[in-house]
């Protein structure tokens, strides 16, 4: 998936690594277990990032229509959801903060949600 | 019969201020706070993540102003939720909260909040999609009333960004609707 196009689905990684990346900077890896995509998911928006395979990767990629269905039906699985959203928002959010002060270190590790567990 | 109208601006909005107050009453208790209160502090440092039961909060009555270093840079009005981003990425508070008069809300820590959530899963995509649109509003953002400028200007901090919920999109025209529908 790339910046700034419409996003249709997410993704669960079941193996592999995948990088996301803003521009040129890569804020997140994501290891198995972990999803991307959700971002631009939730209200059709652009894509905040690009995702690239840096390994072989095996995939599972969800719809919106899916996606919305499992987060009305599973608590669990909004909450993981609300965590890792919470986090890459708090890090956009703090990455505007320091883009517009100084070009600061680009990907702290404290984003590491719970994909790159692994 | 669907007697609720739809908003008004094109993009569907997933953000329903009877939900989050059904949400947040079920629960969470009314809390009164005095003017001049400070419900939580910014906290740059990094803390062991279970150590920080960060709360959300709705807030009934009241304003709040969100500062970062001693700076306003926004105001939270009734029905706006804030303290989110905190709460669901288990962050370090990246601005403070403080009661700018007389105010009432309902804070939840996770426990609460989870158990609200188990009651009303969906209420989990209002939320991300508040911290979403913060995050989606492109560079250009001066429709908000507030200092969002991602070049310069105050840096939009995580609360401030996210929490004021009738702004919670990136949709430039609904920037201007700083009274969310549950504040009368």
């Amino acid at each position: 998936m790339r910046e700034g196009q419409l996003g249709v689905a997410l993704f669960v990684l079941l193996e592999g690594r995948v990088a996301i990346r803003i521009g040129d900077s890569v804020v997140e890896k994501v290891g198995p277990g972990g999803l991307f995509g959700e971002m631009s998911l939730v209200e059709r928006t652009p894509r905040l990032a690009t995702a690239v395979a840096e390994t072989d990767c095996a995939l599972l990629a969800m719809s919106r229509h899916m996606f919305l269905h499992l987060v009305k039906r599973s608590p669990k699985f909004g909450a993981a959801l609300l965590k890792a959203v919470g986090e890459r928002a708090a890090f956009m959010a703090s990455r505007r903060a320091e883009r517009s002060s100084a070009e600061a270190q680009p990907a702290p590790g404290d984003l590491r949600s719970a994909a790159a567990s692994a | 019969m669907d007697t609720t109208s739809p908003r008004s601006s094109g993009s569907p909005s997933l953000y329903d201020p009877a939900v989050a107050l059904d949400f947040f009453q079920f629960a969470g208790k009314p809390q009164t706070i005095a003017k001049g209160t400070t419900i939580f502090s910014e906290n740059r440092k990094s803390m062991p993540l279970l150590l920080m039961p960060n709360r959300i909060y709705l807030l009934l009555q009241g304003e709040v102003g969100v500062v970062v270093k001693g700076e306003p840079i926004a105001t939270i009005r009734a029905g706006e939720i804030f303290g989110e981003m905190a709460s669901m990425g288990q962050m370090p508070r990246s601005a403070s909260a403080v009661a700018k008069r007389g105010c009432r809300v309902i804070g939840l820590d996770d426990a609460q909040f989870r158990a609200a959530l188990g009651r009303t899963p969906g209420f989990a995509l209002m939320l991300m999609s508040i911290m979403i649109g913060a995050c989606a509003t492109p560079s250009p953002a001066s429709a908000h009333p507030l200092k969002r400028t991602p070049g310069g200007g105050k840096p939009p901090r995580s609360i401030r960004s996210c929490s004021p919920i009738s702004r919670r999109c990136s949709d430039p025209r609904r920037a201007s609707a700083t009274r969310p529908e549950g504040s009368s």
